[in-house]
């Protein structure tokens, strides 16, 4: 159980020009809310109760779920638009899309992409090339290297802990439209499927939204 | 439930997560198993939302039932099926 909220929290808020590119994504609610610490007895509590099947949560008087409204008000994320919709990668795939969408050289993409051993780059990797990319006053690739970092961290984290799928970058490739993507119905799907691996893999945002059952029960 | 407090700043403006501060105190698995035991519908807060309408406003669209995607990820939401 990994909580990647202390670095959300530390990366902090981007620079005013890499700001300005994704001001309307609809994702920036995510940079303060991260919770630090997995209460790891609570949400192991709920995961037992949770059913696949169904989509819920088994309790002695019924069932009860987490719904798009609970994403949309304890998140603040966008429900309304499209499904964020985006193909699995390959190798040479993923390599065009770093090279395209944040501006890395084929041989250092090459070169994180073995590192892996996946289609996918480290979360560190990617606060480098947001640096990087800012330095190069490079901002759009700056702003990229931004959102996969925090959408890795929070809404599409996995049990890996330090890993960011690279086919959610083409969701990124034209950030004046991205906020047009349903994040919240996204983030649900996701949250849906990794509660019924039942991985004990639990991310923060999980943690997040566990938390709106606390806040259901009253104690 | 659980070990949290309330954050003593918050303001309806900000997302309702923000309420919340995870206490450092992890709850301990066998009690929140004997909580969810004990739980009956009258404990429930069944509109938590209500104070948080005027920054977030109700969608429609959160009675939506069907499939919702992401990727290639494809879960059925049934908000008609569970109890609030």
């Amino acid at each position: 159980m990994v909580s990647h909220g202390r670095k959300v929290n530390q990366f902090g808020l981007p620079r005013s020009e890499v700001f300005a590119l994704i001001v309307h994504c609809g994702l920036l609610p995510l940079c303060n809310i991260c919770y630090e610490i997995a209460d790891k007895g609570l949400l192991c509590g709920f995961v037992e109760r949770w059913h696949r099947d169904t989509n819920t949560f088994h309790l002695p008087f019924g069932e009860m779920s987490i719904t798009l409204d609970d994403v949309s008000s304890l998140l603040h994320l966008p429900i309304v638009g499209q499904f964020p919709i985006f193909d699995e990668v390959d190798n040479n795939e993923a390599r065009a899309l770093l090279v395209e969408l944040l501006g890395v050289e084929e041989g250092p993409a090459n070169a994180e992409l073995r590192e892996c051993r996946a289609n996918v780059v480290r979360l560190s990797w990617l606060r480098e090339r947001y640096q990087v990319s800012c330095a190069e006053e490079q901002w759009e690739f700056a702003a990229r290297a931004y959102l996969m970092h925090l959408v890795g961290c929070t809404i599409f984290a996995d049990k890996s802990a330090r890993y960011v799928k690279v086919c959610y970058l083409p969701l990124f490739r034209d950030l004046s439209v991205c906020g047009g993507y349903s994040w919240g119905a996204g983030a649900l799907a996701h949250i849906y499927e990794k509660l019924g691996d039942a991985s004990l893999a639990e991310t923060k945002q999980l943690g997040i939204f566990i938390t709106l059952l606390q806040v259901n029960v009253k104690s | 439930m659980g070990n949290r407090d309330i954050n003593q700043s918050y303001n309806e403006v900000l997302p309702r997560a923000s309420r919340f501060v995870v206490s450092r105190r992890p709850s301990q698995l066998t009690d929140v198993r004997e909580q969810l035991d004990g739980l009956t519908a009258s404990d429930v807060i069944w509109a938590p939302y209500d104070s948080h309408r005027i920054s977030q406003p109700y969608e429609p669209i959160s009675l939506f039932r069907g499939f919702i995607r992401l990727g290639n990820t494809i879960q059925m939401h049934v908000p008609d099926c569970v109890l609030r």
